[in-house]
């Protein structure tokens, strides 16, 4: 292969029989459980030739470990997940993002809530990459969704030291943890899609990263009008608030919600109306807990908290295929005075 | 300083590494906290007090008897 990078990384020899290579890694502890493939020099070097990025750029820094997200080693693990190397451009976007101090991965890491970190794609880049934004959006089936998620989860692993237990102190876990990456159905969405509402252009590429709980299902096949599923997914996201939350709109239900004359930011106000904590609902010492943790709401008995601070902060993407079955997801992290634990991030691709 | 339970003593240990604090004083009290009433909480603070104001005073107790 020509021009062929100088690679950092320690060359280790493992044996060419592949589970003796597995049981090698999983050994050492480089695997989220699945089998991965052996990141050998010409893979790392096909990876990184994909990308005009310096193999020893730094892109972040990985916590709890803190330690240098470089290009090669997100090309190593990018290899480790099963990534094509065109998705690179996407991987090092992912990085940029996840490493932000404003989305506080080392909290999303270090706490018993375990949650996943969610990345959502948008613009061409999704239709160059087969990023599935359609049917089984968030499931199975796709391998750039799939292996993408899934090298943002190694990286936190392999690079930022995060392991189950001792460094990652998640009581449960989900398995968005494996892998949780999304396109945005652009195509389907009367909307404007999510990168363009946070200012990018349409024909730009981004890669956004937000914490993410397991997520329910809002569903809602007896609704014609706007006003009965928006009221639907409300009352699924009931609940404890959170500094951001997620509603992924399927297709079906965005359009008849656009088509009654909803704005994006029109069913952001209708849901954060009503999507309430009502805190006469709530057992004493949980509602004694919330008085302490937020005492500029001054809350009562009579109080009624929104499912975010404010309209904005609720996040609405469209993505799915057919059917009416949308999907409310709780962001992890506190609402606090000071704009929340937690807050989501967007990156523009760089090709 | 900082304050942890012990569930979070391997976190704490890979933070002061991370950062080349090896000796950055850790103070380690029963897990959990979220849950236990109020008054046992006040219990385990009180029982922690001693240790917790050691590990404030200890550097410069150090210093002073080096001057």
């Amino acid at each position: 292969m020509k021009n062929m990078p100088t690679l950092q990384a320690e060359r280790i020899e493992v044996g060419d029989d592949l589970w003796a290579a597995q049981a090698y890694f999983e050994e050492k502890g480089w695997s989220d459980g699945l089998p991965i493939i052996p990141p050998t020099e010409e893979r790392v070097t096909r990876m990184l030739a994909a990308t005009a990025r310096n193999p020893q750029d730094v892109i972040g820094t990985v916590p709890p470990r803190w330690a240098p997200a470089t290009v090669e080693k997100i090309a190593i693990n990018a290899v480790m997940a099963g990534c094509k190397p065109e998705y690179m451009p996407v991987l090092v976007a992912a990085v940029e993002a996840i490493t932000d101090p404003k989305l506080n991965l080392y909290s999303l890491q270090a706490t018993t809530g375990g949650p996943a970190v969610m990345l959502i794609v948008n613009g061409p880049i999704r239709k160059e990459l087969s990023i599935n934004g359609g049917s089984n959006a968030l499931g199975e089936g796709f391998r750039a969704n799939a292996t993408i998620g899934r090298c943002a989860r190694l990286i936190q692993r392999n690079i930022g030291g995060s392991y189950p237990g001792t460094t990652c102190k998640a009581t449960l876990g989900w398995p968005g943890k494996y892998s949780l990456c999304v396109g945005e159905n652009e195509e389907a969405s009367p909307w404007a899609p999510l990168h363009v509402e946070r200012g990018f252009k349409a024909d730009q590429s981004t890669v956004t990263a937000i914490s993410a709980d397991a997520s329910i299902r809002a569903s809602d096949l007896d609704s014609s009008k706007a006003v009965g599923i928006l009221t639907n997914f409300a009352q699924r996201m009931e609940g404890p608030s959170g500094a951001e939350a997620i509603m992924v709109i399927c297709p079906e239900h965005a359009k008849i919600i656009a088509g009654d004359g909803f704005s994006k930011a029109d069913v952001k106000k209708f849901i954060w109306e009503r999507a309430a904590y009502r805190m006469k609902d709530l057992p004493d010492e949980t509602f004694h807990q919330r008085v302490k943790r937020r005492p500029d709401l001054k809350l009562t008995r009579d109080s009624v908290i929104p499912v975010t601070d404010k309209p904005e902060d609720i996040m609405v993407i469209v993505a799915g295929g057919d059917g009416s079955q949308s999907q409310y997801i709780h962001v992890w992290g506190q609402s606090t005075p000071e704009g929340g634990s937690t807050r989501s991030v967007t990156k523009a691709v760089q090709l | 300083m900082t304050v942890i339970t012990h569930a979070f003593d391997a976190l704490a240990k890979s933070e002061k590494e991370a950062f080349g604090a090896p000796d950055h004083p850790v103070l380690v009290v029963q897990h959990p906290i979220g849950t236990v009433k109020l008054d046992d909480v006040h219990k385990r603070a009180e029982a922690a007090f001693d240790k917790l104001v050691e590990i404030l005073v200890e550097p410069e107790r150090k210093k002073a008897a080096l001057a």
